[in-house]
């Protein structure tokens, strides 16, 4: 599943166009996370959050 | 309201339409005289006929049956709301179905002539130089619909009443086309055609204080923001030698990050990844960004600004 395995985890090549770079940079200028990385990370952590709580529309 | 003069007043008969010129910040008021009668409406931009409401843009942002409290939009790119529907005392509306035509009466029923809402519409619309071409997908008033499970639509009985109304809000001026439906064989107006009263109101400074506001975006574009901006007046179709397409952000690059996953991270990740992506993490991790993005920020989830959404 992964594109590369390692013992401490995993790297995620994430391919983004650049209107989705936009959004990200954006939200990223609001003051919600440090940079893109950062969001990504942050984005993961509180999706799992809500999926826990079923609070997401699939 | 209706202690208020009323500046216009028509009684529809079945098997016709009116087209009526409604100023912004003027009320037409469509009521059934007998009660169970659908009506079908065109409204076009009395300035600029192809801007026109919109009845896919209005079902999006409002729903199947939108009624008090929702606009009638305008069509992609014009996108403004041109219509407010202040009162609603019925509240049974269509988006769904479009208008009923000849060919229908023909094929289902064997009629050489019939009354029918495009024809009905079209020979409205005469009054004002349109042709049979420019009939748009109709606004049903008084119909009830259903979608079934199936995915469906269907339609059902209406029990409106005599004095059963929708009031309408000009919010730009407009060209206002109600007509009677002309389906006496269907159940749409229980298999009856009945007249419809129209009555046009000046709106008081309250009421239209009381019209939720819509933004101003810059997507809203006009003729004067089009590369061409001429009504095409032939009806063939032939290839403009001198096109270079100038399609929006195109061509659209793309950039990789390399997102470094925590043990604990990568097991999250795939405790909530999507069986839709398969294998491929770069793609649920991408859906896992926006649809976060979605539940945190999104501020029109219906696509368009999310006023009077029901
Ligand atoms: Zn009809």
């Amino acid at each position: 599943m992964a594109d590369d395995t390692t013992a401490t985890g995993r790297t995620v090549r994430l391919v983004l166009n650049r209107q989705q770079l936009e959004l990200v940079d954006r939200t990223v200028a609001r003051g919600v996370a440090q940079d893109r990385t950062a969001l990504v990370h942050l984005a993961l952590a509180e999706y799992a959050v809500l999926a826990a709580a079923g609070g997401l529309p699939r | 309201m209706s202690a208020r003069e009323p500046i216009f007043e028509w009684e529809l008969q079945p098997g016709t339409g009116k087209a009526i010129e409604l100023r912004a910040g003027q009320i037409l008021r469509i009521e059934q005289v007998g009660g169970g009668q659908c009506v079908d409406f065109n409204a076009f931009n009395l300035h600029d006929y192809k801007e026109f409401m919109h009845c896919g843009r209005t079902r999006t942002v409002h729903g199947f049956n939108p009624t008090k409290g929702t606009f009638m939009w305008s069509q992609p790119p014009r996108e403004r709301a041109l219509l407010y529907i202040m009162e609603d005392t019925y509240g049974r509306n269509d988006v769904l179905f479009p208008r009923c035509s000849s060919y229908v009466y023909e094929a289902a029923y064997g009629f050489d002539a019939h009354t029918n809402c495009h024809d009905i519409q079209a020979e409205a619309q005469r009054e004002y130089g349109l042709t049979p071409d420019d009939v748009h997908d109709s606004f049903n008033l008084f119909m009830c619909t259903e979608v079934t499970l199936d995915g469906r639509a269907t339609i059902t009985r209406q029990a409106s009443k005599a004095g059963d109304h929708v009031d309408l809000l000009a919010l730009a001026d407009v060209l206002a086309i109600p007509n009677v439906c002309g389906a006496d064989v269907m159940r749409t107006s229980n298999f009856g055609l009945k007249p419809i009263k129209l009555q046009v109101f000046e709106a008081t400074e309250a009421e239209l204080a009381a019209v939720p506001k819509t933004p101003i975006l810059r997507s809203q574009r006009t003729p004067k923001d089009f590369r061409n901006p001429v009504i095409k007046a032939d009806r063939a179709l032939t290839r403009d030698p001198a096109y270079v397409p100038e399609f929006t952000n195109v061509p659209l690059e793309t950039e990789t990050l390399e997102i470094e996953l925590t043990p604990e991270e990568a097991a999250l990740f795939d405790s909530v990844r999507l069986p839709v992506h398969g294998d491929d993490d770069g793609a649920a991790l991408r859906d896992v960004l926006f649809s976060w993005w979605e539940s945190r920020f999104l501020a029109a989830s219906s696509g368009a600004p999310a006023i009077g959404d029901r």
